[in-house]
């Protein structure tokens, strides 16, 4: 946004269908470096599908993506590299069952980054203090609870040292009293200065911690603003009414 | 293309030592590419050496690959079978006799073995425990030991602990049980088969037309009337009253010793018998328990919920668990009898002239390997790909969609 | 009135000494012959027609288990004496097994050097048992020394059976026959088709459209034909295909039908496991940077391997019991020195003596094996993984 530094992401033209339905329809959107996003809007609105595109786990039909003055593109062969420097934390954890805690925080900074068993195993400490769960290293996921779970995913996306985290819904498949917990590491990983996109329906955590909040609706941008104008003053029906659904539903 | 990309950049950015694009031969579409042809030319290569040397295997043996033998004379003997083929026809008759033998052991195996099974996973289900654990060790005994184990078990029972033809048993009057099989009277139509087969058509039809207007008028008026039974009934007296009203006459063929053997009468092999028991005994055991699993794979939830209507436990498992069991167990079912019917080629070990049994003996007379094993190939791989269609059409209509 | 009741979900008065729905008829120590007599009553006696079920099973037996009893044991014949007595007494003949089972166990393989084989085959028994053990390959340890145990260990069985080395005579493959034969053509036939299963079932669910159809038209092709024709295949045709100069082996024909074979069922069992994994699994991985090669071996494939382990253990079962069908292309594995050992002249006429040796080895095997498989699968839940 800031013309003297170049963001961290920019996105222009973007669009993905699925057969005929158009899941993103021209996206354009910049990331800044150390900015904190919050993307919401209504479900079928098209926000997951942005989070998968913008690193690459779903290829776009068009439009381009830069990341860090890169083009990330599937097909330039540039989505698999990038990616490493992406962490994504997903609505579901899709933590790896069969592996312990440690073994998936370790999995990729050995296999990608080529660390040393060492180097890994310290650095996984080291994330899973962060998020608070050292003590669970030797557990396998399915004996943690959910919030457990998505902090230990939170932990293994960190271990890669990512230059941005995306968040897909971190929340929404949680028990309402495990939220928090989560929320709180999110919050303290945005105080510490990480690039994020945070796509939650948590207007909590949006007004605590987001620079910038991103309304989408069909496939668009339809409104951007900081949390204080857009809790403040919304104009826009569409988003009043969203805001009213969720803080009653 | 790579200029292209470059033209995306922005100047701010153009300065910043961006690492360069990944090189042609590194990015995703390539490689797919250049993989998938390897893999055609290797194929290609293979399969092109292959043939080569089949080429000229066969001109070094002064054969043409072809089916024109399909036409000459056939050595090959057969004893009397349903296709009517004797030595001396064509190859091509002999080829058709096998295929017909193939299904008729599997048919016949396929509707033993339902049954069997049907019987073997109630057995198992049943809260009777001496019953119960009968059924669990006939099934454990029986689908752990080779198939064709037990086709030479039955076969050499068959042929070994019966007597000899001229001491055959006679169980009654025409029936003779030797080595030689099994000799029985055999009825003979001498006229009016004919009538009756039209008649049973037109019975069937007919019931067939009563049966949809029944299922109609249940629909409009809530009870299906009252000539249910016109249908069953046109089917079982119509074709016998056509029988007697076309003057149709039945005889009997009567076997009877003579010299080694038998003549007349109906004739079942030893090797038919060794391979119809050891198939139903191998296969109902694993049917058993497919049946039982797909039983057991009804929701618990649908039969609480079908008691606390009230229903009877017998009405229960007619109404409620059976229908859905079945949209369970007739896929892996399917598969089964499939294999059962390529099992059925095991006959080739004791003789029974299956459609594997005539190919060996025709490669081994003509020398026609590669052609004899094409049409086998053909024949089964004709069979699954049916089944798979049929199977195809069934999950359409009937299996369910779950989630 | 139905304020004065308490709530119909759980609720009970509690006033209610001892509810009958709960605790049951009062507890009364009975004794061992009750507890027995109640057993019965419920398992064996409930109702009419579970009683008449129960006597017609009973019925069966005591026609049955005694007329068993009488031929194998109390009319069998054991010592070793000629087939004469054994039709004299008219019971089972083991003493035929007595004079044959080393010939059934070990086909032509030169008589004075049976410990071999006996060996070879106790040695790989030991190795399979002890590798299955979960506690030793279920940790990096345990499978760090299986891995240095096996390849010398297949070094000396190959040793062991063929000789020449260590002083050893040298015995040919031809000459190899009967329960190792079996063991062999199964074990190498199981572990080369589960290696290609895997490529194969990768390559069906390949991005790449011509890696996907090749693999299809495979394992279509294969699971559409019998066995058998692929063995007359490897027989017949199989030298057809190949210069006049070049010869394989009967025995490696025969091996390498095994292997295409039943690598087309292990893919389709291995397809169901990739088709089970959640599409979240890949992901994660993917988005960890992980390459498709890192992602299958190190995230994918762990876990469809436990997923599928019973439907694998049926297969692996099958194609035990279906190295029997070599004796069509004349090799003689176990059933086919049984059989040899049927037309023996000195027990003309036996065939259910060695016919019940060999089932029994077939049948302790194969138990054996799908025993092992529901043990795994209810020490990794592997039942509920499918809800």
């Amino acid at each position: 946004m800031t013309e003297q530094a170049p963001p961290l992401v920019r996105v222009r033209g973007l669009e993905k269908r699925f057969g005929d339905y158009r899941a993103l329809a021209g996206i354009d959107l910049d990331i800044a470096r150390g900015e904190r996003l919050v993307v919401c809007g209504p479900s079928g609105s098209g926000k997951s599908t942005l989070a998968y595109c913008l690193n690459g786990l779903e290829p776009h039909d068009a439009g381009r993506i830069l990341f860090d003055g890169m083009p990330l593109d599937e097909e330039l062969g540039t989505a698999h590299q990038l990616r490493r420097s992406i962490g994504m934390v997903f609505q579901s954890f899709n933590l790896f069952p069969h592996l312990s805690v440690l073994e998936n925080c370790t999995l990729a900074p050995r296999l990608v980054l080529r660390l040393s068993e060492q180097e890994a195993h310290r650095r996984a400490m080291e994330n899973l203090e962060r998020v608070g769960i050292a003590d669970q290293a030797t557990k396998r996921p399915d004996r943690l609870s959910g919030g457990q779970q998505q902090r230990v995913a939170i932990a293994r996306a960190l271990c890669m040292r990512p230059r941005l985290m995306l968040f897909d819904e971190p929340t929404s498949a949680l028990d309402p009293e495990m939220v928090k917990e989560v929320l709180d590491v999110m919050i303290e990983l945005a105080q510490s200065g990480m690039t994020m996109v945070c796509i939650t329906h948590e207007m909590g955590f949006a007004r605590a911690a987001a620079d910038r909040i991103v309304f989408m609706d069909e496939g668009r941008i339809i409104h951007q603003a900081p949390p204080e104008t857009f809790f403040g003053d919304q104009q826009e029906p569409r988003i009043r009414r969203f805001l009213a659904d969720i803080t009653t539903g | 293309m790579s200029t292209a990309v470059r033209r995306d950049r922005l100047p701010a950015e153009a300065s910043a030592a961006a690492p360069a694009l990944p090189a042609f031969w590194r990015r995703p579409r390539p490689r797919r590419l250049f993989w998938q042809f390897l893999l055609i030319v290797l194929l290609t290569a293979a399969l092109g050496w292959l043939a080569g040397n089949v080429q000229s295997n066969l001109e070094r043996s002064r054969l043409a690959f072809g089916f024109d033998f399909l036409d000459d004379a056939s050595k090959f003997f057969m004893g009397p079978n349903p296709y009517g083929y004797a030595p001396g026809d064509t190859v091509l008759d002999a080829f058709l006799a096998g295929i017909v033998n193939t299904i008729r052991v599997s048919a016949l195996s396929i509707v033993l073995t339902t049954v069997l099974g049907t019987l073997l996973a109630l057995m198992r289900l049943s809260r009777n425990w001496l019953v119960a654990q009968v059924a669990w060790l006939y099934v454990e005994t029986m689908r752990n030991i080779p198939l064709l184990l037990q086709i030479l078990f039955w076969h050499a029972i068959l042929t070994h602990l019966l007597p000899n033809a001229r001491e055959a048993w006679k169980p009654a009057d025409d029936v003779y049980l030797s080595r030689k099989g099994l000799y029985l009277p055999d009825l003979v139509v001498e006229q009016g088969l004919t009538a009756a087969l039209l008649a049973l058509l037109g019975a069937g039809i007919a019931a067939w037309l009563l049966r949809r207007h029944a299922i109609r008028r249940r629909e409009r008026v809530g009870h299906p009337g009252r000539l249910r039974w016109l249908g069953p009934a046109l089917i079982v007296l119509l074709p016998p009253l056509a029988f007697l009203a076309a003057g149709g006459s039945l005889g009997l063929d009567r076997p009877s010793a003579r010299g080694l053997g038998f003549e007349g009468g109906r004739w079942v092999s030893p090797e038919f018998v060794a391979l119809l028991f050891a198939l139903t005994i191998y296969q109902s055991a694993f049917a058993a328990e497919t049946i039982r699993s797909g039983i057991l794979g009804v929701r618990k939830g649908q039969i609480e919920a079908a008691r606390s209507l009230g229903l009877k436990p017998s009405l229960v498992f007619r109404k409620i668990v059976m229908p859905q069991a079945l949209r369970i167990i007739v896929p892996p079912l399917t598969s089964q009898y499939l294999s059962l019917t390529k099992q059925s080629s095991l006959a080739v070990a004791i003789g029974y002239p299956d459609v594997v049994r005539v190919s060996v003996a025709i490669t081994s007379d003509t020398g026609r390997a590669v052609e004899c094993i094409a049409i086998i190939m053909a024949v089964y791989l004709t069979l699954s790909l049916l089944t798979s269609l049929a199977m195809s059409v069934f999950n359409r209509r009937i299996a369910f969609v779950e989630k | 009135m139905p304020a004065t009741f308490p709530p119909p979900a759980h609720g009970r008065p509690p006033t209610l000494p001892n509810p009958p729905d709960r605790a049951g008829p009062p507890r009364v120590e009975r004794t061992l012959v009750q507890r027995n007599l109640a057993w019965a009553r419920a398992n064996l006696f409930a109702g009419p027609w579970n009683t008449l079920l129960t006597l017609l099973v009973v019925l069966l037996l005591l026609w049955t288990v005694p007329a068993l009893l009488d031929w194998a044991v109390l009319d069998a014949t054991m010592a070793p004496a000629d087939i004469a007595l054994c039709m004299e007494r008219g019971g089972a003949c083991w003493a035929m097994l007595q004079d044959t089972w080393r010939m059934i166990l070990f086909g032509p393989y030169p008589p004075a050097e049976h410990w071999r084989p006996a060996l070879a085959v106790s040695l790989f028994a030991s190795l399979v048992v002890a590798s299955l053990v979960p506690a030793l390959w279920a940790r990096a340890g345990g499978r760090r020394l299986l891995l240095a145990v096996w390849p010398p260990a297949l070094l000396v069985l190959v040793a062991l059976m063929h000789g020449g080395v260590a002083g050893l005579a040298v015995v040919e493959t031809r000459l190899w026959g009967g329960l190792p034969l079996t063991v062999i053509l199964a074990s190498v036939g199981i572990a080369f088709a589960f290696l290609l299963s895997l490529a194969l079932a990768l390559g069906r669910q390949s991005s790449m459209p011509v890696v996907r159809i090749v693999c299809i038209a495979y394992i279509e092709l294969m699971r559409g034909v019998p066995l058998i024709t692929l063995l007359l295949m490897a027989s017949i045709l199989l030298p057809l295909t190949l210069p006049p100069d070049v010869t394989i082996h009967p025995y490696l024909r025969a091996q390498l039908a095994f292997i295409l074979f039943f690598a087309a069922y292990m893919a389709e069992a291995v397809r169901g496991g990739l088709q089970a994994i959640p599409k979240g699994q890949y992901a994660a991985a993917k988005a960890m940077g992980l390459s498709y090669w890192q992602s299958m071996t190190r995230v994918i494939l762990p876990q469809v391997l436990r997923m599928i382990i019973p439907s694998m253990v049926n297969i692996f079962i099958s194609a035990f019991k279906d190295t029997s069908l070599v004796i069509v292309i004349s090799m003689l594995d176990l059933l086919g020195t049984a059989k040899a050992a049927t037309s023996n002249p000195d027990w003309w006429g036996l065939f259910i003596e060695p016919f019940t040796f060999i089932s029994a080895i077939y049948l302790v095997v194969c138990s054996a094996m799908s025993w092992y498989s529901r043990l795994l699968e209810r020490r990794y839940g592997t039942a509920g993984a499918h809800d």
